[in-house]
């Protein structure tokens, strides 16, 4: 009888409710066909600005950090069910650190490790706290989110003081190069450079992991029914706290990447920058129910949200109107998945 | 013969590629209980659902009083005097008996406010009306599973309808509460009350209906008085074929596989027992005995304060469900949908849920190899789906235990446990599971069966545990034991003597 009950709704017969059902199971059709309509029709109205290789290399910096990064562990964390609200302050507690010691001339390979290591270590303790005492992610991680730029803000001090009164700026060459290297140059000043490619080793590992690897696999498995998944004998409460410890790790990575690519600190990088993940992840087809999507997909849904800033700047939109663009982009694309997720489809 | 109430004529009823109901004609009178039964998917919840106004039929007419009568939503099916239980619970757990039984319709008074005053009155003279002996004000949550069931009732009968339909009401609640329920069924018929009774458990049928219909594949077969037929005509009409699952006594040799010592918790004390190689040990007892808590405990699922598990006479650390499946433990939950599958996921991704690192070959999964051991269970176990990537949500009751039972399977657990296999399913796959665990238990996997069904449990056990409130009260031989017994261990009635 529950087949019938739910044959109902299942599968429409009309021409629209079968690209329905289409879109429906492949939720990152949408960003796609956003962003390739976004291309077409900026290559026609801004063809100069648009179509430039300094354009669409910056396009793609500012896509390989810190956007990817943090959308790859957002991705992960809605994904088992759980949400990280601290992945903005972790991307500027990263950047602080790794400012501060750069300036202290520690060697670059601490530079690098140190602020990755740092951040994965407070999401871990975030990660226990909410898989061990029980506590909601969102307040958790609205917690550690005030942790991290509250440490974010001592180091920040420490080299005022260090530096009398100047803050983390004009960083040497030996380690802005991790960021400002170029693979690519091209005569307009463009240049690909060297985050494009962490970036694209970075989607590429976690896609096969999060599509092929057993380990991965059961974060879909924790996201669809955290119970069923526990009595299937996985280790709910480890995989929850390992993905809190690689979401704050990849965005503490992001914010070192950060301060090589700017050559300095700043305390307002990373403002906003959760609800950017977030909303790439659900348009691309991340559901806020947990168990369904993929990176594929919200790496396309963040690209799109390049493309919208990129769409605003060509456009000489007033920058005190992005927000207000993000915002309704997030509530679109959240009202989309509810109404998306209430769908039945066979299949 | 006393008056028709309701007649539905030629209702024709199709969901895309599928015809639920094909001219169904059927009828019922005042002060009568009229079941329906079939197996899964047979139309009768279609049915229901037209009377109650969820669906229009495609064709057919339905007559109320003798009356045309156009239902053409839940309100309207209201309005027309037909009220409706519905298997899944509608109460709200933090609110009072009275709050949920007028829920959104409270008596209000100026600005809205509720006229809490009016609201317990009523909610009592209901209540009261019905021999039910619950203070309105009780929190739902605090009632047993029956009781709730009772409000729920309540909640229905607060509109005054002519016509309750019943969807399985005894689904969730042990045999001794049964007796109640069929009470407040017997009272409410005396008040010329015409009532819809769908149930999966047949021995209800005869106790409590005056008429029974059978429908198949959308059609109906038959509707005949209850004095007049037996069980075995209602199964034959119901699968088409005969089904009586046979029990085999079976001497099983002393081989303790699983022995568990002083076991306790808040909801349970001193649990001691064992289980032998091949054999089906059973725990009845009523619902909230305590049974599914010692079982979650040996599984790791749920916290012990003291006691040891031996598994092959040594001591196994079963602290969480990895080490207990790592000992050679499987649990089958209770609650399928909530606790067995991942309901949005597909048959195959279900199946291999517990076993991912047998379908990998290093880190990485090979779908294919999982493809082709649920293509091998989905035969073996006669899963009925168009194919392994389905969805299981979309499966009947009875196919995605079946699921769930290929999941275990595949980790090929030495002790199984399995908690009410066989709850919402229908007969056809009821004797279907039965033989998927005799078969096990011949491979040498030992299982243990949480059951409130007692004829299930006479029918396929080797030995018997009975659990009371927190304790063993008796340990039966599966040869010898009758349901009086069991009965008598299951409410306490021996702790006295």
């Amino acid at each position: 009888m529950e087949k019938q009950v739910r044959a109902k709704s299942a599968g429409s017969s009309s021409l629209g409710g079968k690209i329905l059902d289409f879109i429906t199971l492949r939720r990152w059709i949408i960003p796609l066909v956003l962003i390739v309509l976004y291309f077409i029709v900026y290559s026609i109205l801004f063809t100069k600005s648009f179509l430039s290789a300094y354009n669409l290399t910056s396009m793609a910096l500012e896509f390989a950090i810190p956007t990817s990064f943090v959308i790859i562990g957002m991705a992960i964390m809605l994904i088992n069910g759980e949400i990280d609200l601290s992945v903005g302050y972790a991307c500027m507690f990263g950047n602080m650190l790794a400012g501060y010691m750069v300036i202290n001339r520690l060697p670059l390979i601490l530079c690098i490790v140190v602020p990755i290591i740092a951040s994965g270590l407070i999401g871990l303790v975030v990660g226990l706290l909410v898989s061990r005492v029980g506590i909601n992610s969102f307040i958790a991680t609205l917690g550690s989110g005030m942790v991290f730029y509250g440490l974010g803000l001592v180091i920040y001090e420490m080299c005022r003081k260090f530096e009398a009164g100047a803050a983390i700026q004009h960083l040497e060459d030996w380690f802005i190069v991790i960021s400002q290297g170029k693979l690519v140059t091209f005569p307009d000043t463009g240049a690909i450079q060297y985050p494009v490619l962490y970036s694209l080793v970075l989607i590429l590992i976690f896609t096969v992991l999060m599509s092929k690897s057993g380990f991965f696999r059961k974060y879909y498995y924790i996201g669809m029914n955290k119970e069923t998944a526990a009595l299937s004998g996985i280790n709910v409460k480890r995989m929850k706290t390992v993905a809190f410890t690689i979401s704050s790790a990849l965005a503490g990575a992001s914010g070192m990447l950060m301060c090589a690519r700017m050559g300095s600190s700043a305390v307002t990088l990373g403002t906003g920058l959760e609800m950017k993940a977030i909303t790439a992840c659900v348009i691309g087809g991340v559901s806020f129910k947990g168990g369904i999507g993929s990176i594929g997909g919200a790496i396309l849904g963040g690209l799109f949200m390049v493309c919208l800033s990129n769409g605003l700047r060509i456009a000489y939109a007033p920058s005190t109107v992005y927000k207000l663009i993000e915002g309704s982009v997030l509530l679109l694309a959240v009202i989309m998945d509810a109404l998306i997720s209430k769908r039945k489809v066979v299949g | 013969m006393s008056n028709v109430v309701l007649e539905a004529k030629g209702i024709v009823k199709t969901f895309p590629g599928v015809l639920a109901l094909d001219t169904v004609d059927f009828d019922l009178r005042e002060g009568e209980v009229h079941a329906l039964c079939g197996e899964n998917g047979a139309g009768k919840s279609t049915l229901m659902h037209i009377l109650a106004g969820v669906y229009r039929q495609d064709s057919g007419e339905i007559l109320i009083n003798g009356k045309h009568a156009e239902i053409s939503g839940q309100r309207a099916a209201q309005e027309l005097g037909i009220g409706i239980v519905y298997q899944e619970r509608s109460l709200v757990n933090g609110l009072n008996v009275a709050e949920n039984i007028f829920a959104a319709r409270q008596p209000v008074g100026a600005l809205s406010m509720i006229k809490w005053k009016e609201l317990y009155r009523r909610s009592a003279e209901l209540l009261e009306s019905l021999d039910l002996h619950i203070d309105p004000t009780t929190m739902v949550g605090s009632l047993s599973p029956a009781m709730q069931q009772m409000v729920e009732i309540a909640k229905a009968l607060s509109l005054n309808p002519k016509v309750l339909i019943l969807d399985e009401p005894t689904a969730t609640i042990t045999e001794r509460e049964v007796g109640a329920l069929f009470s407040l069924i017997q009272k409410l018929k005396e008040k010329k009350m015409a009532i819809i009774y769908i149930s999966h458990r047949l021995s209800e049928i005869f106790r409590v209906a005056d008429r029974v219909t059978v429908f198949k594949d959308g059609r109906k077969v038959q509707t005949a008085d209850v004095k007049d037929i037996d069980n075995d005509w209602l199964v034959n009409r119901m699968v088409g074929r005969d089904l009586s699952f046979t029990r085999i006594d079976r001497d099983i040799k002393e081989d303790k596989v699983l022995e568990v010592q002083n076991f306790c918790s808040g909801r349970f004390r001193n649990i001691n027992f064992h289980l032998n190689r091949g054999e089906i040990l059973s725990f009845a007892g009523l619902a909230g005995a305590g049974r599914t808590e010692v079982m979650r405990a040996i599984f790791g699922a749920d916290k012990r304060t003291s006691g040891k598990v031996f598994v092959e006479g040594k001591e196994a650390d079963t602290r969480t469900t990895v080490k207990a499946i790592r000992q050679g433990i499987g649990y089958l939950p209770e609650d399928r949908k909530a606790q067995g599958l991942f309901l949005e996921m597909s048959v195959e991704k279900n199946i291999v849920s517990s076993s991912l690192k047998e379908i990998s070959e290093g880190i990485m999964l090979n779908d294919k190899k999982g493809a082709l051991v649920c293509e091998e269970y989905r035969e073996k176990l006669n899963i009925v789906t168009p194919s392994v990537s389905q969805r299981v949500v979309n499966l009947s009751g009875g196919n995605q235990q079946k699921v769930v039972f290929a999941k275990w399977l595949f980790v090929n657990p030495k002790i199984m446990i399995v908690d009410e296999p066989t709850r919402g399913v229908d007969v056809g796959a009821k004797s279907e599971i039965y033989g998927i665990l005799r078969r096990l238990t011949e491979q040498g996997t030992s299982i243990i069966v949480v059951s409130s069904d007692l004829p299930e449990v006479l029918a396929i056990s080797d030995r018997i545990y009975i659990m009371y409130n927190g304790g063993i009260t008796g340990e039966l031989d599966g040869k010898t034991a009758d349901e009086e017994t069991i009965m008598k261990y299951a409410s306490g009635i021996t702790l006295g003597q």
